[in-house]
């Protein structure tokens, strides 16, 4: 018991402390750190690795898992979790050229058009979530395997397990979602959704609710706050996020494969979000953490390739690096007796 | 501190801010509440007392809409209100401090106080945080309740004290009228409780109604000028003034005629045997007293005090649960190291835990394999199971213990909690434990089957068996115990024996008096 705070008997309780360095930030500036170091190392291996091209596909690759990997910590945030991710993306992926190259006996829809359905489709998806999650009081946990079954399936029954593919000459416009503006434009629409997200999460009331759901439920509940509202709009959210990451991945590979496409994409979207301070309980994490620990998977996985290691070794050290964070998470919460 | 805002004396004749009115409510097969009335007015502190299980959580739960009572009506201000959840009595002005608190310890302070509630600007569906407003209302809320920190502090960094203060901020800045406190102080320090008072006292001068539920005496006797005491879901009465005394509130809630209870028809064991258990100078992680007792072979010794008195604590630390952070079990004579469940049961304890569902059984097993979970590797050749073996034993506990069931192999989960405590007791009779340690043994357990478990206990003790019983129950412990062990906030406030083991004597020393 901290008796130390109270100033004594007949005075009130005085805690004017210095505000100190929130865990999440000093998390962050650890991350950038740890990202720093990995850059220069590979730097120092590979010449290359810093060169305009290798930064800008960097960047594109960064901006795809970090897409996703932020509807994940939404998710997570409010105390819920999405394992459809990958599947959501395969799904819209395959769909979106699928619907929109004449190729595979269609008329070819108009490209905003594809854009519109994948973005609906993708909204719709987490509507559902929402609603087994909130009002049949299912676990996200059960829900979203299932999603991540079905949808996976039913990308493969449509193509009939073929390859699609588009060529960058007959669709510019959907070209530019994952090659535009020199490579740049995933990492431009990071940019725009993360300042979005951060101002939802930490300048509006909903998103503050949600840290508040992903603590203490019944508290929250209590409170008045219109829990499954925001729970339902969590998974909007991420659903929303899978589909405009599934679009910009479809654009940038140019061809998809319904069965591997989006493979496991979940566990790296949790992956990151954990390392960006997300805790599996909820009521935890930081968004813009979450793109730092996007940015230290991809460039583990690129300095792998550059350092001419054994690529099929890239998900040990993933996994390795994601049980150092999270032994030294332990470690420190212990320390601090919490 | 000054307090501005209304400081409306209530004129006689006016009604009461908040009256109950011959509430009752039955669970199955228990009444909870037999025709309670309950009044609060304006400007007072009403103490609610009463022993574990009288009803006090019930009448709460029933006043805050957690629970609608079966029959009886509630009053604000003289008008009838029937609450369907929590949210028509929080907007009815009442507002109930847990002793658990409904905060978020991830948000801001002033986050935590308008949860719900915070102030926004601009169009509504936005909900764009308005912080400067905020900021200045909790600032404002914290004033009310002498708490100076500042409201963008995340609440993770308060102490207990200032939890709890930013909790009766919450419920200040809802407009509350009447403010119920269930064991508030439970995890203050004394410092802090003595802040809690304080401010308790200028809420009531404020012309709030305050109901304040505790087990400690001491804090009823300086806050309150009325206190209702409740006895099995019954109003037994009610004391003013200099009334209000630790005797007299002792004699009201224990006053029953426990003789007729349960008869102990076994001889108590003449001459206990040798010291089975000798707990030396435990401390458990949650207190800082060491405790030391002994057990004999044959005895029933039983541990009294209050919820929260660190019984279960200590029992669990001996059965290697938690982690002791201090002393020495002697099993049978000889020191014991004993760091796990695994150990303890090695060197010959028991325990038949508190929550019999979560610690005691696996509910999706069946009878058998549930009573052979602890003798399996004893049985099993070769460390295969052996299958019929386990039927055996299972088969001979459940005769002795007459375990009603469709067949052992009938889950558990469906059993009623008296056979299924019954379960529990066989699989360490199976084992023949030296000490048996019982927490709670009859919690839920109807009637009948609470006797049989009593035979049981006496009858392990009878064979030898040295038994530390934990027991909320005052009659149970007095009519099973050959001596009493009474806790008091993680103490051993003192031991009873013999002719001393009365309700009076095991109650003054669970609230902290001394025995005479």
């Amino acid at each position: 018991m901290s008796a130390e705070s109270v100033a004594g008997a007949t005075e009130p309780v005085t805690a004017r402390q210095p505000r100190r360095l929130s865990e999440v930030s000093l998390q962050v500036i650890i991350m950038i750190g740890l990202l720093a170091v990995l850059m220069m190392v590979s730097q120092a291996a590979n010449s290359n690795f810093l060169s305009a091209y290798s930064l800008k596909t960097l960047s594109r690759d960064v901006a795809i898992l970090s897409l996703f990997a932020l509807g994940q910590a939404i998710v997570l945030i409010a105390g819920g979790i999405d394992l459809s991710v990958g599947s959501v993306m395969c799904f819209v992926g395959v769909n979106a050229i699928w619907l929109l190259s004449p190729d595979y006996g269609q008329v070819g829809m108009p490209f905003p058009l594809v854009v519109l359905l994948a973005l609906l489709f993708a909204a719709g998806v987490g509507i559902l979530h929402g609603l087994a999650v909130c009002l049949v009081r299912l676990p996200p946990f059960m829900v979203t395997l299932c999603s991540l079954l079905v949808f996976r399936s039913l990308a493969r029954g449509i193509t009939g397990d073929r390859e699609v593919a588009y060529r960058v000459e007959d669709f510019p416009a959907f070209s530019f979602l994952g090659n535009g503006w020199s490579l740049l434009f995933p990492a431009v629409a990071l940019a725009i959704v993360l300042s979005l997200l951060v101002f939802f999460m930490h300048y509006t009331v909903h998103g503050r609710y949600l840290y508040a759901i992903g603590f203490n439920l019944e508290a929250a509940r209590f409170s008045g706050v219109r829990v499954h509202r925001l729970r339902i709009v969590s998974y909007v959210l991420c659903g929303l996020l899978a589909g405009l990451a599934g679009l910009i991945e479809a654009s940038s590979v140019k061809s998809v494969a319904p069965s591997t496409a989006g493979m496991a994409y979940e566990l790296y979207g949790i992956t990151a979000a954990v390392l960006g301070g997300c805790a599996l309980r909820g009521g935890q994490g930081s968004l813009v953490g979450v793109v730092i620990g996007a940015a230290i998977l991809k460039v583990l996985q690129k300095m792998i390739i550059f350092l001419n290691l054994p690529t099929h070794l890239t998900d040990a050290v993933i996994g390795l690096v994601l049980l150092a964070a999270v032994i030294a998470d332990a470690l420190v919460k212990r320390r601090r007796g919490t | 501190m000054p307090l501005e805002g209304g400081q409306t004396e209530q004129a006689a004749g006016e009604p009461s801010l908040l009256a109950a009115r011959q509430v009752t409510k039955s669970f199955p097969g228990v009444k909870a509440l037999r025709g309670v009335d309950l009044e609060v007015q304006a400007g007072e502190v009403l103490g609610l007392i009463g022993e574990n299980g009288a009803g006090k959580s019930t009448l709460i739960k029933i006043i805050g809409g957690i629970y609608t009572p079966d029959a009886g009506e509630l009053f604000i201000a003289g008008q009838p209100v029937r609450f369907r959840d929590a949210h028509d009595s929080i907007s009815a002005g009442i507002a109930i401090i847990h002793q658990e608190l409904n905060l978020a310890d991830n948000l801001s302070v002033a986050e935590n106080i308008f949860l719900g509630r915070q102030p926004t600007r601009g169009p509504r569906w936005l909900g764009l945080c308005d912080k400067p407003t905020l900021h200045a209302a909790a600032a404002e809320s914290l004033e009310r309740v002498g708490l100076r920190i500042d409201p963008r502090m995340t609440l993770a960094e308060l102490s207990p004290g200032q939890k709890q203060l930013v909790e009766i901020a919450k419920a200040l800045s809802q407009d509350a009228r009447v403010l119920i406190f269930d064991e508030p102080t439970s995890s203050l320090s004394t410092h802090e409780a003595e802040i809690l008072f304080e401010r308790i006292e200028e809420l009531k001068g404020l012309g709030l109604g305050i109901i304040y539920v505790s087990h400690r005496l001491g804090e009823i006797t300086r806050l309150c000028r009325r206190v209702q005491v409740l006895r099995d879901g019954a109003h037994v009465g009610t004391l003013k003034g200099d009334e209000i005394t630790r005797d007299k509130m002792v004699r009201l809630m224990v006053g029953r005629d426990v003789n007729h209870f349960f008869a102990r028809d076994e001889q108590r064991a003449a001459q206990p045997g040798e010291i089975v258990l000798s707990v030396r100078e435990l401390r458990v992680a949650s207190s800082p007293h060491p405790v030391s007792f002994d057990v004999r072979a044959g005895e029933v010794v039983g541990m009294g005090g209050l919820v929260g008195a660190g019984r279960t604590e200590i029992v669990r630390a001996i059965f290697g649960v938690d982690r002791a952070a201090g002393g020495e079990i002697h099993v049978a004579g000889s020191p014991c190291c004993i760091h796990s469940p695994r150990d303890a049961v090695a060197a010959g304890l028991a325990l038949v835990p508190e929550d019999r569902k979560t610690q005691g059984l696996v509910l999706e097993l069946g009878i058998a394999d549930n009573i052979c979970l602890a003798i399996k590797e004893m049985l099993a050749r070769f460390g295969l199971v052996n299958r019929a073996a386990e039927a055996a034993a299972a088969a001979q506990q459940a005769k002795s213990l007459r375990i009603r069931a469709p067949s052992l192999e009938a889950k558990t989960r469906n059993l009623s909690g008296g056979n299924q405590q019954k379960v529990v007791l066989a699989k360490w009779l199976s084992l023949g434990a030296k000490v048996l340690m019982l927490d709670e043994p009859t919690r839920g357990v109807d009637v009948g089957t609470k006797e049989e478990i009593y035979h049981l206990i006496l009858q392990l003790a009878a064979s030898g068996c040295g038994i530390l019983m934990v027991s909320s129950e005052m009659e149970e412990l007095i009519a099973i115990s050959d001596r009493v062990l009474v806790f008091h906030e993680g103490r051993l406030a003192g031991e009873l024996s013999g002719e001393r083991v009365t309700p009076e004597q095991v109650m003054t020393l669970a609230v902290g008096g001394t025995a005479a």
